[in-house]
């Protein structure tokens, strides 16, 4: 069907114009009182619809095909559903007040916001939220009336998956999500040491390419350098939750590597070599983690300290980091998409390089280890294992890990760290406790009870803790 | 068989041994241990009813019970700080902050606050905790007077009596259906002890061959 171009057109226009419309009813239509954290109804929605607000206002947007516009206004669907999925029906209120604690500790409070929204997807994963929306507005309005709507408000939406009491293995998991804003906050430093570390090896990696492709050489070596950078922001932000949340992100890794293939490192190729992802081997990730939290001392300090317990079967819960047998069989790069013609080349170069880029890595892991402690010192991990030990004993006796014992009938209120180390330990130590397959649907009860427990533990110490404060608040 | 007093309660708090250990946890203050009971407050898990899908809650029938369970109960989680509104004869399943774990001679009871039974909440009808449960317990809000109640999370609404019972040392007593509830917990009806029972009083002694009783 061929339609007069005008009038095509001014269809598309009509439709974008109904789309704003139906956009703003829906945003207005969220209960604000689900919203786990302000920042989801003072920010996010706040953002969305001075948006969607200035675009309604025609005079305002730039010149362009209709068609530009229905389709950023497509896109901004996706954020409103974001905001749509910020509900306390499925995210646990004391998590987010947790996560919000931390981040406040390592952001401030004027630096960059968050808010929490619900995700389909197995694993977390973080957005720039407001970065994302001046993006999709870029090409509708001008910039002035772009930066007028954003001004300072950078705001971050962390995507937790669904029915997130259930998915106690992931908590620590969040603490990696924030590496990557801490990367774009320090960015000039990471990029630095990344420049610093890869500059060798990527010029040995332009020598290969020259030798292959004279003429594609410096194309590719883009694209590499995308890769290298992707798989740099990773190791970091990896990094960054085994110093925040100690062991316990490091049995979280090695649970999500269950199922999968552990020697693989993941490219995914795209045109533009901004969107190239790609990812460490697990086994790569977990053995720098065991490396820079120095899991082998824990283990130890761990035995030593658990021997007090007059349980010999919590005795053993730290042998769990010895049953984590990390192989050394051969890592490959894989890439996707097949049809990406540079592909063949690419992972046939960082195959090669295998060895000297995972030296690179654990250098450049090195220096951002020593910055991350210059700036973060007091507000790392520091577990004390007796108080994960008294968690334990709770737990090994169906009771709330919420309390160290201090002689008084209140006690002190657990630390979030401390809670969820105990919980990764014992829930870990009973998976990895029993292969036979008879026992599986009781360990499956058990897990369930564990994490139940864990979670109101989480909501009852986070509690008592601003309770304790009320006096001092007041 | 007593009521333990605030000393005996205080002593069996201070237990070292879990398995005869007298659990409330976390108190926010030592003021919740009263002269012989224990104040306990709101939790944040609530289960509302909601006024459509059943025409009516025939326990005895499995298949009504499966369906109760999934169209008349929504459940909610409430942020602390952001009130709840009861209003005038409205039930509503709430939870205890509170974890609790009985040792195997003490069971509990649980009863209003004087203060808000005079506004007309009513907290518990199922009053008994058996020896031995380990976990949060839920509790049946009611409204019984002519106006809203305001409720807020972490409020004391109810409190705990203990009474010592004789048992053989170390014997838990308390097998029940509830495995360590942190949240509100629908009723439960249906067991593999109850079934034939439930079904005996809803249809007799059908099938094999005889008539109903």
């Amino acid at each position: 069907m061929n339609m007069d171009e005008s009038f095509e057109k001014a269809a598309i226009f009509s439709k974008s114009l109904a789309l704003i419309d139906k956009a703003e009813e829906r945003i207005l239509q969220i209960d604000d009182g689900l919203f786990p954290t302000t920042e989801t109804s003072e920010i996010a929605r706040e953002l969305l619809l001075s948006a969607l607000k200035k675009i309604k206002n025609l005079d305002s947007l730039r010149p362009m095909d209709p068609s530009v516009l229905y389709n950023r206004l497509i896109s901004i669907q996706s954020l409103i559903e974001n905001v749509e999925g910020s509900t306390i029906n499925h995210i646990s209120w004391p998590l987010v007040s947790y996560c919000n604690d931390l981040w406040d500790s390592f952001f401030g409070l004027s630096g960059p916001r968050i808010f929490y929204t619900l995700t389909h997807e197995h694993n977390y994963y973080i957005s720039p939220f407001s970065s994302q929306l001046a993006t999709l507005l870029s090409d509708i309005l001008p910039s002035v009336d772009i930066d007028n709507i954003i001004g300072n408000r950078k705001l971050y939406c962390l995507h937790l998956s669904s029915l997130e009491e259930t998915n106690l293995p992931l908590y620590a998991n969040i603490a990696h999500e924030f590496g990557h804003p801490l990367y774009n906050i320090h960015r000039d430093d990471f990029f630095n040491i990344w420049d610093k570390r890869f500059n060798d090896i990527h010029n040995n990696i332009f020598t290969l390419l020259e030798t292959l492709d004279k003429g594609q050489a410096p194309r590719l070596m883009v694209r590499i350098k995308a890769i290298t950078l992707s798989i740099a922001k990773e190791l970091l932000a990896d990094l960054f939750a085994a110093l925040v949340m100690g062991p316990a992100f490091f049995l979280s890794l090695f649970e999500m590597s269950w199922g999968g293939n552990s020697s693989t490192w993941p490219i995914l190729l795209s045109p533009i070599s901004y969107n190239i992802t790609a990812y460490p081997s697990f086994n790569f990730r977990l053995k720098c983690i065991r490396d820079f939290i120095n899991i082998g001392k824990f283990e130890e300090d761990a035995k030593k300290e658990f021997s007090k317990i007059n349980d010999t079967r919590l005795q053993k819960v730290s042998s769990v980091f010895s049953k984590i047998a990390i192989t050394d069989e051969t890592e490959r790069f894989l890439a996707r998409p097949e049809s990406d013609y540079d592909r063949p080349t690419i992972i046939g170069v960082l195959n090669e390089i295998m060895d000297k880029l995972k030296d690179s890595y654990n250098l450049f892991l090195e220096n951002c280890n020593g910055l991350i402690n210059r700036e973060y010192k007091d507000k790392l991990s520091s577990l004390n294992l007796h108080n994960i030990s008294e968690l334990l004993i709770r737990l090994e006796n169906d009771i709330l890990p919420n309390i160290i014992p201090d002689g008084t009938l209140l006690g002190n209120p657990a630390e979030f760290q401390t809670i969820l180390n105990s919980s990764a330990l014992y829930r870990l130590n009973i998976l990895l406790e029993e292969t036979n397959h008879e026992a599986i649907e009781k360990v499956s009860r058990n897990i369930e009870k564990i994490e139940r427990l864990t979670a109101k533990a989480l909501e009852v110490s986070y509690v008592q803790r601003k309770f304790s404060l009320r006096d001092v608040e007041r | 068989m007593g009521i333990l007093h605030r000393d005996t309660i205080i002593e069996k708090m201070k237990e070292s041994d879990y398995s005869k250990k007298l659990m409330v946890t976390p108190l926010l203050s030592n003021d919740q241990i009263g002269p012989a009971s224990i104040d306990i407050r709101l939790g944040s898990s609530i289960i509302v009813s909601r006024k459509t899908y059943m025409e009516s809650q025939d326990v005895t029938d499995p298949e009504i019970v499966r369906q109760i369970e999934k169209r008349l109960y929504s459940r909610i989680r409430l942020k602390y700080h952001e009130k709840f509104v009861l209003h005038p004869n409205e039930l509503i399943l709430g939870v205890t902050f509170e974890y609790i774990s009985l040792p195997y001679d003490i069971f509990g009871a649980i009863a209003s606050r004087s203060s808000w039974g005079r506004l007309g909440l009513v907290i518990a009808t199922a009053s008994i905790v058996q020896p031995g449960f380990k976990g949060c317990l839920t509790l049946e809000l009611a409204n019984l007077s002519e106006s809203p109640i305001v409720l807020y999370p972490g409020l004391l609404i109810g409190q705990i009596i203990f009474h010592e019972v004789p048992a053989k040392a170390g014997k838990a007593i308390y097998e029940g259906r509830y495995d360590c509830p942190t949240e509100a917990g629908l009723p439960q009806f249906f067991s593999k002890k109850l079934d034939n029972e439930m079904i005996f009083w809803r249809k007799g002694l059908k099938g094999k061959g005889q008539k109903g009783a």
